[in-house]
């Protein structure tokens, strides 16, 4: 009996928030990517882990489905090749599974940025646009829904945004007037679940925003306030160059840049959506306001989450192995009761910032600071993990046991180990020197701009 | 019987307290007394501590992680684990100022030695020069407080240097990195005799090496630093509760004494005290006053005691303490060489150098690394902390730390005095210490002989890492009222008993009349026995 929904990308952010909605009223089938976390989406609800790709595994569950809600999708940073692998490859194969099994309907959740005129260096947005064509023409009776950007707790887009709007400044790529209408996950979520049970006249394309539409910049200005950042400086970047040079350095730099030209081309169009035609009973609701109280950017809940990267960086640099639970949930204990593990000068906030960026960054930082600045923050950081793991009874060991009873061996290591510290040292004497020297000259420039 | 207050529940309190006690005196002793926090699995070794401990960070580096040492506090190769807070607490009547000096308190219950490395050297007849009495006088005391607490030892090079005693028990098992430097040391002994004047041998320490007297011997779970988990380690607290097995004994902790009740003859008839709590000063009256709370309170009270009989505050002079120099090493050998978790942690093994005089005479006691918190080494090194982290890891079964102690004399220079606090505020004790001009020349060669010692016994000094600590880090502190034969007005008669008031009797290292460069700790005890046996 074809009673079934099957939902890809079901532990993905909008398919959380989607499959107990659905399995409120039908048997749901909720496709998983292998090593995705297993949420507890309740009765009525079948989980498949499974790649995409592999239709193989997952057919005898379309065979049982009337409909096809497509949402697992490549976001965030990813090399180009890996969107149009995953979103545009990944579709076609999808439909030609559905059409394989008898799947009579399709809802494919696009996005507003495949409605941008130039996608050239958005390649996200046109592995969308060409997801949709698939979709257009593969003879299902389809649905197209094209949501603006999807907010709500733990949301995806808060990573690009929250890069932009963090520190003192905010970094508004452009004029900062294009518009913006912010749509809250739980409001999604019920137009889709709607749109699903009415399916309304086939072959059409709705586009799903929130009830407001704000500037770039007043997004930004919101989420810096948010942050603890009073009356935040605002500085604007031109956009042209910026997405021109980011999409020169991504190919070899992406893990490191904090932006890609792809999210900044976001910035460039209005991302709004016309009303939709068919009409929906339940209207969005959910204002950019209530959005920005109820993503819990407060320090809190930011800093908990980016103190384990932190502590995982930063322990990964000492001792080259993960800390376990403890040393992190201690480690955030102790940010939260010390107050000399908090704050620092501005350039103690960009080492500590490189250091967990990267394992290179975090060796030059560490060598910078041994020379020249001892109780520079990030320092302060790693004494208190080393204090952490040689407390702790499954990390003590390496602290305190040798490497090598062999000499021979010990002095081979020491070797190594000596000429990385040099060269690290050396590498950093011509890169956080200078950062060093700017941010000293900067900090006794500015009382007297201000004067 | 007399009824004799004591105040202090320190080395040289307790001590009085319990021969006063055995001569049938009744005996009351006052203190602060904080109290020890109970033992945590006494059965657990250093390394298992840490894995059967449900919070082990809390417990070695404290709730709000203050026996962290982070960066800024160079050259401290250890900090005192949360377990020994209790010892060093501050109390807010105590109001300081310093000057060339960083004081240490104790409001504890068995005082500083709470928190101890229980090294116990008599001092030598020369030693004793400046004091009021000879070593055959004091020899006696010795052997009754080694009785008391068990000292360790051995017949070796450094009995020239500290008088071998009766009643010393069998050394405790050596570590074998301290084994392998004695070794080494035995096989040149000539060297170090003829062109360094320089000697080494096992350590006195005040831990059991058999079980005695209801305490056990050292288990060797290498525990010292944050507290013996099964008394092997001798610390005062033990003897003052032998003293509470006495009827004639009572103990008033939780109070804070302020000064003598003195009548119109200077005779002293009591003291008085603030409890801890809060709440009316109360007097307690005695036939006798001892002071034993430590140089720089008892000299407190005695100052504040003159200020109250006469309107006027005295300067105290001659504050002494032994300069502490810290010199790091590596024995080569030992590199790549697994450290022993189960050991006696601290120092095993000392070094004499001697001078040309008694008085230039250095002790140095030499601990090797065993179990400690690694942190506050690494970040010494000078070097990346991924860099230090790695050569500590594998050099850590090498590393040691020489602690090498300097004697100090009298000098006007240094002195303690008050300085009246606002209408029922209490005053301030202001503290001023000036080094000897020829310190940092002593300093230069006893560290240099230290040196090539240590590169004799095959061990390095790593170049930048040697550290003279702050005058005051030692808490060896003495002199302000010093023991004499002749009678100034504010000194000690060789009985310990004060020339300025009557009844008064000053036990604590403020009788000092000089400070020799060994632990005084053994002397202070010595000599509180001596007086409560020569005066009561």
């Amino acid at each position: 009996m074809r009673d079934a929904i099957f939902v890809t990308g079901g532990s993905g952010f909008v398919g959380r928030h989607l499959v107990p909605l659905l399995a409120r009223s039908r048997r749901v089938f909720a496709l998983r990517r292998p090593g995705s976390p297993r949420s507890s989406a309740g009765a009525g609800v079948i989980s498949i882990e499974a790649d995409l790709a592999n239709t193989e595994l997952y057919a005898h569950a379309l065979a049982e489905c009337s409909m096809v809600v497509h949402l697992a999708a490549a976001t965030g940073k990813r090399p180009a090749t890996e969107y149009f692998r995953v979103n545009t490859e990944g579709t076609t194969r999808l439909l030609q599974a559905c059409r394989a099994a008898g799947v009579p309907r399709f809802l494919f959740m696009s996005t507003i940025a495949a409605t941008f005129p130039d996608r050239r260096h958005y390649p996200y947005a046109e592995s969308k646009a060409r997801a949709e064509n698939a979709v257009r023409e593969c003879g299902l009776d389809y649905l197209i829904v094209r949501p603006t950007v999807v907010l709500g707790p733990g949301a995806p887009a808060w990573t690009g945004l929250a890069a932009l709007a963090r520190g003192a400044v905010v970094v508004v790529p452009g004029e900062g007037r294009a518009l913006m209408q912010p749509i809250d996950v739980g409001d999604l979520v019920t137009a889709v679940d709607e749109l699903v049970e009415r399916f309304p006249s086939p072959d059409t394309i709705v586009e799903l925003g929130g009830p407001e539409q704000v500037t770039v910049e007043a997004l930004l200005r919101g989420i810096s306030r948010r942050r603890g950042g009073s009356a935040p400086r605002v500085v604007h970047l031109p956009l042209g160059p910026m997405i021109g040079v980011l999409a020169r350095l991504e190919p070899r730099l992406l893990r490191v840049l904090p932006v890609t030209a792809g999210q900044l081309s976001a910035f460039r169009y209005d991302t709004t959506a016309r009303p939709p035609r068919t009409g929906l009973a339940s209207a969005p609701a959910k204002g950019v306001e209530v959005m920005l109280d109820e993503a819990g950017l407060g320090r809190a809940r930011e800093t908990e989450a980016s103190l384990t990267q932190e502590c995982r960086a930063l322990t990964m640099h000492l001792v080259g192995h993960e800390p376990p639970p403890y040393v992190v949930d201690r480690y955030g204990d102790a940010h939260a009761r010390l107050t000399r593990l908090r704050g620092g000068s501005a350039f103690d906030r960009i080492l500590v910032k490189l250091a967990v960026r990267h394992p290179f960054l975090a060796r030059l930082a560490d060598a910078y600071t041994a020379v020249f600045a001892r109780r520079a923050l990030v320092r302060q950081k790693w004494v208190l993990l080393l204090a952490l793991l040689e407390t702790t009874g499954s990390t003590a060991g390496h602290l305190d046991r040798p490497d090598h009873r062999s000499p021979v061996r010990l002095a081979l290591s020491a070797l190594t180990v000596a000429a990385g510290s040099a060269v690290s040292f050396a590498f950093s004497l011509v890169t956080i020197l200078p950062l060093h020297a700017a941010c000293v000259a900067g900090a006794l420039i500015r009382p007297r701009l201000s004067r | 019987m007399k009824r004799v207050i004591v105040v202090g529940s320190g080395a040289s309190g307790v001590h009085f307290a319990l021969s006063a006690l055995r001569k049938g005196h009744a005996v009351t002793v006052l203190d602060v007394g904080r109290g020890r926090p109970p033992a945590v699995l006494g059965d657990a070794g250093f390394t298992e501590l840490k894995q059967r401990l449900p919070d082990p960070a809390r417990y070695f580096l404290g709730e709000e992680y203050e026996a962290v040492l982070f960066p800024g506090a160079d050259h401290e190769y250890y900090g005192f684990p949360p377990s020994k807070t209790y010892v060093f607490s501050p109390e807010a009547r105590l109001r300081v100022e310093a000057r060339g000096f960083a004081p240490l308190f104790s409001f504890a219950q068995g005082g500083l030695a709470e928190a101890w490395t229980a090294g116990c050297y008599p001092l030598t007849a020369e030693e004793l020069q400046s004091f009021p009495f000879r070593y055959d006088e004091l020899a006696p005391h010795y052997e009754e407080v080694a009785r008391r607490i068990g000292v360790t030892g051995a017949k070796d090079d450094l009995s020239r240097f500290f008088p071998l005693q009766e009643n010393l028990l069998q050394p405790l098992r050596l570590d074998s990195h301290s084994e392998l430097l004695l070794a080494a040391y035995e096989r040149d002994k000539e060297y170090f005799a003829g062109r360094l004047r320089c000697f080494m041998g096992r350590s006195r320490v005040a831990v059991l090496s058999a079980d005695a007297g209801g305490r056990k011997a050292c288990t060797y779970t290498g525990r010292c630093l944050w507290g013996c988990p099964s008394g092997a380690l001798y610390t005062p607290s033990l003897t003052l509760e032998e003293c509470r097995r006495y009827p004639e004994f009572t103990y008033l902790s939780g109070h804070y004494v302020t000064h003598l009740n003195v009548d119109t003859a200077r005779r002293v008839i009591g003291v008085s005290a603030e409890p801890v709590g809060g709440g009316p000063s109360r007097s307690v009256g005695g036939d006798a006053v001892v002071l034993a709370a430590g140089t720089l309170c008892s000299t407190q009270i005695y100052a504040r005691s003159v200020q109250e009989a006469t309107g006027e505050i005295p300067t105290l002079r001659g504050l002494m303490d032994n300069r502490q120099v810290l010199v790091p090493f590596v024995t080569l050998r030992r590199i790549g060489v697994p450290y022993e978790p189960t050991s006696y942690q601290y120092h095993q093994l000392a070094l004499g150098i001697e001078g040309a005089t008694a008085a230039d005479y250095v002790h140095a006691q030499i601990t090797t690394l065993k179990t400690a918190l690694a942190h506050p080494i690494i970040q010494n090194v000078p070097a990346d902390l991924r860099t230090a982290t790695f050569l500590f890891r594998n050099v850590r079964g090498g590393l040691g730390l020489v602690n090498v102690n300097f004697a100090d004399h009298r000098r006007e220079t240094n002195f303690v005095t008050l300085r009246p606090g606002a209408t029922r505020e209490p005053p301030t004790l202001i503290i001023a210490y000036e080094p000897d001009p020829d310190e940092p020349a002593r300093i230069a060669r006893a560290v240099r002989t230290v040196r090539r010692a240590l590169w004799r016994l095959g061990a390095i000094v790593p170049p930048g890492m040697s550290h003279v600590r702050p005058m005051g880090a030692s808490v060896h502190y003495a002199g302000t009222l010093p023991m004499s034969t002749a009678r100034g007005t504010h000194t000690l008669s060789r009985m310990g008993s004060s020339n300025f008031f009557e009844n008064l009797y000053i036990v604590d290292g403020s009788g000092f009349p000089s400070l020799p460069a060994k632990n005084l700790t053994f002397t202070l005890m010595a000599n509180a026995v001596r007086v409560a046996h020569e005066a009561f």
